[in-house]
């Protein structure tokens, strides 16, 4: 069974986001992050072994310091983007925007409190995530905690019109 | 013969560089003498095929600067305008579908749970009738 094809609605910025593109949005988060959590260490590694001389064994790190740091930068890679415009680079990606849950613009200390919450939604077994599927605000339990809510934030009004001048038909 | 005699004592080389050659071209009407070449029947003769496999298109490229080409044109106007066509339609498109999906999703949802259509809001208070007041306008 598939989604019947969706015209672009201009009138959909700002209405509640849904479980797919949240999900999308939140692929993207965690491949863009791991991949550059690698490359920054693969870097460290480097100006290590070229600043000392020695050869440095990646794998003598034990999880007590690599854990950390994994915990650090996940918690960077989130807050900085919420933060400074309200949406992870995966989240710009596919358009969509937190905002607080009347509507307005995020500050700093909700996203702070949205992204430490953020763990707490996946170790109850997926049950905090489930308020996405089924809430009538399609809010988790860390946008319940930091009273956040994920709204479409990409401007469909200019993406029809893109589309009607590239020779799109109704 | 005698007239074979004396053409053997004329020195052709010293006869040719007393012609002033640009004088005589000058006397030349040019025009007259194309007007009476047959053009089409020149062209048949020659193979055009042979004369193009002769040119080395490689060394022709090769002086080209391709850079200042697009500097000049509106050639690097183009190539910007349909690679950055294609990474936004792209980009419509993958959110279109993501939102098609959402919808889909959502009213599966809604049909499981009977919640009336209309009944769930739409989004966040001020967002929505910031949007509705704009559309009444």
């Amino acid at each position: 069974m598939s989604p019947k094809r969706r015209e672009l609605e201009p009138s959909l910025v700002g209405h509640y986001a849904g479980p797919m593109t949240r999900l999308l949005a939140y692929a993207a988060d965690a491949a863009l992050g791991t991949a550059l959590f690698s490359f920054g260490a693969g870097a460290l590694v480097w100006v290590t072994q070229l600043l000392s001389g020695d050869r440095f064994d990646v794998r003598h790190v034990g999880p007590w310091i690599g854990f950390p740091l994994l915990v650090v930068w996940g918690f960077l890679y989130f807050f900085v983007p919420l933060a400074m415009s309200g949406r992870t680079p995966g989240m710009a990606l596919v358009g969509l925007e937190v905002v607080r849950r009347d509507g307005s613009s995020l500050d700093a200390g909700h996203a702070a409190l949205r992204v430490l919450t953020l763990p707490l939604s996946f170790l109850t077994v997926g049950i905090g995530l489930l308020g996405i599927v089924v809430g009538r605000e399609h809010r988790a339990l860390h946008d319940v905690l930091a009273d956040t809510a994920v709204v479409y934030g990409w401007d469909a009004r200019a993406a029809r019109l893109r589309f009607l001048a590239l020779g799109g038909r109704n | 013969m005698p007239v074979d005699a004396v053409v053997r004592q004329v020195d052709a080389q010293a006869l040719l560089d007393r012609i002033d050659v640009d004088a005589v071209l000058d006397r030349v009407d040019i025009n007259r003498v194309l007007s009476r070449v047959d053009l089409d029947a020149l062209l048949a003769r020659i193979d055009v095929n042979q004369v193009i496999d002769r040119i080395d298109v490689n060394a022709v490229a090769a002086q080209i600067d391709v850079e200042d080409l697009v500097a000049r044109t509106e050639l690097g106007d183009l190539l910007v305008q349909s690679t950055t066509g294609l990474a936004t339609k792209a980009l419509d498109t993958l959110r279109a579908q993501g939102v098609g999906l959402d919808q889909w999703m959502t009213r599966w949802v809604d049909r499981i749970l009977r919640r009336r259509p209309g009944s769930t809001p739409e989004g966040p208070r001020l967002l929505v009738s910031a949007q509705a007041g704009a559309a009444s306008q």
